[in-house]
């Protein structure tokens, strides 16, 4: 098989963007918190950076995208520490890049995969806890999920489900294990009011920049299909934000601008399951949906009780959940030839096997979230001393502060 | 063009005038000389 040089090109140029996203999280969540936790929150996603791309080159990557062990619900372990993922490449995934620029790409998604659930259980959990939960998240949670969905042999990738760029192995998993860990570890001592709106937007801009590497790159070649997925990918998120701010003056009054942002990230995140399906008029009634759904969800926060502090399960889990099932109604093969049409073009099949998709991915996270943070709760604790929290994490987790101001 | 076509202009024109129509409420508590005092850091 021949390395094509401009499909490799656009690959590791979208595995960059895609890594920046990880950080670009770390802002946007890091001026949604208190200014005393500010450190912890940047933390929580910049350390993910660093012990998932270890973890993934020595396992994750094996169990996720090597040959199926039987039952379509895991890889093996034969690819361990990439032995026999070199550089030829291989067809199974992408067959004009070297296989390793493959797995760097797939490494970013990995990566940011467990930084979205941290959002949720900002502001009070133990650095400690938090790093055991990552890697078993990761490891427990991710890479199966991974694997049904994108692996060779995997389950809903052989029943046919779409997920173009990340739905259900990346929003879906991270929003639902974000709600079980926050209904877990309970509420704050104190909510905190968003101590950076600036950094906020940053990070949401960000955001959007490298999830043009996260969606078009998914399309792993550089030529009109990563061009499509790159237009849908900005008109949803554009569409999503003018609703949501929308929807907020509409609701409070005064158009949001955090709200906009979220509205934003809502948008980038419907897209991605249906980013490498669906056309340019598809795109916008997803965004509309997104901001719409989303915010509506995000209004449940309050009156469930549930400190998800910051609203990972209302953009990711019902955002993705929202996107997974769009694309069962607004995929069409004239955007993918290697894809399926949806309902709206003839085929309702397409639609239950999205729900299926949906269903067994808000299941199986759910439970082995909860055994997960179950484990550690009962072994090392989940949650800082009250006073390690009234102090703030940045002081009684990292002796660090944020700002020095005066 | 098709009814998702027309679906999503209808939409983005419904987003339109909403933003030509609604108002912008201003929180009654709030006056321009708030807005620039200086914010007190703690030590």
């Amino acid at each position: 098989m021949k390395i094509d040089t401009g499909d490799t090109a656009w690959l590791l140029i979208s595995t960059a963007l895609v890594m920046l996203m990880t950080p670009a999280l770390g802002f946007f969540y890091g001026g949604l918190v208190g200014k005393k936790n500010v450190l912890s929150t940047l933390t929580h996603s910049f350390f993910i950076l660093c012990l998932i791309s270890v973890q993934w080159v020595l396992w994750g990557y094996s169990l996720a995208f090597s040959p199926d062990t039987g039952a379509g619900l895991i890889g093996g372990l034969g690819w361990v520490a990439l032995k026999g993922v070199g550089f030829a490449p291989n067809p199974d995934y992408a067959a004009t890049v070297p296989h390793q620029a493959f797995m760097a790409f797939q490494m970013m998604f990995a990566v940011i995969t467990p930084a979205l659930i941290t959002g949720s259980f900002a502001e009070r959990v133990s650095f400690k806890a938090y790093v055991i939960f990552s890697l078993l998240w990761a490891t427990l949670v991710y890479d199966p999920i991974a694997h049904w969905v994108w692996g060779t042999g995997g389950w809903l990738h052989t029943l046919g489900a779409l997920d173009f760029a990340g739905g259900t192995v990346v929003h879906i998993s991270s929003g639902v294990s974000a709600l079980v860990a926050a209904i877990l570890i309970g509420r704050r001592l104190k909510t905190s009011e968003p101590h950076d709106a600036t950094m906020t937007i940053l990070g949401a801009s960000l955001l959007w920049f490298g999830w043009f590497g996260f969606n078009a790159g998914s399309a792993l070649t550089s030529g009109g299909l990563a061009t499509s997925a790159f237009v849908v990918t900005n008109t949803a998120t554009a569409m999503a934000g003018l609703t949501w701010i929308t929807v907020s003056w509409l609701h409070k009054g005064r158009p949001s601008v955090l709200g906009m942002a979220a509205g934003a990230v809502a948008g980038l995140v419907a897209i991605t399951p249906a980013s490498g399906f669906v056309d340019v008029s598809g795109s916008i009634i997803i965004g509309l949906g997104a901001g719409s759904i989303c915010y509506l969800a995000m209004q449940l926060r309050p009156r469930l009780k549930v400190d998800d502090a910051l609203d990972v399960w209302a953009v990711h889990g019902i955002g993705g959940t929202w996107g997974a099932l769009a694309t069962g109604i607004f995929a069409t093969v004239a955007i993918n030839s290697a894809g399926a049409n949806g309902l709206l073009f003839g085929n309702p099949e397409q639609l239950l096997k999205q729900v299926i998709a949906v269903g067994a991915t808000w299941i199986y996270a759910a439970v082995a979230t909860f055994a997960i943070v179950k484990v550690i709760d009962l072994t090392i604790g989940m949650r800082v001393k009250e006073s390690d929290e009234s102090l703030g994490l940045d002081r009684s987790q990292h002796g660090e502060i944020a700002y020095q101001l005066d | 063009m098709e009814a998702l076509d027309y679906a999503a202009l209808g939409s983005f024109l419904v987003l339109a005038l909403a933003w030509v129509v609604l108002p912008i409420r201003t929180p009654a508590m709030v006056t321009p000389a708030e807005t620039i005092e200086p914010v007190a850091v703690a030590a």
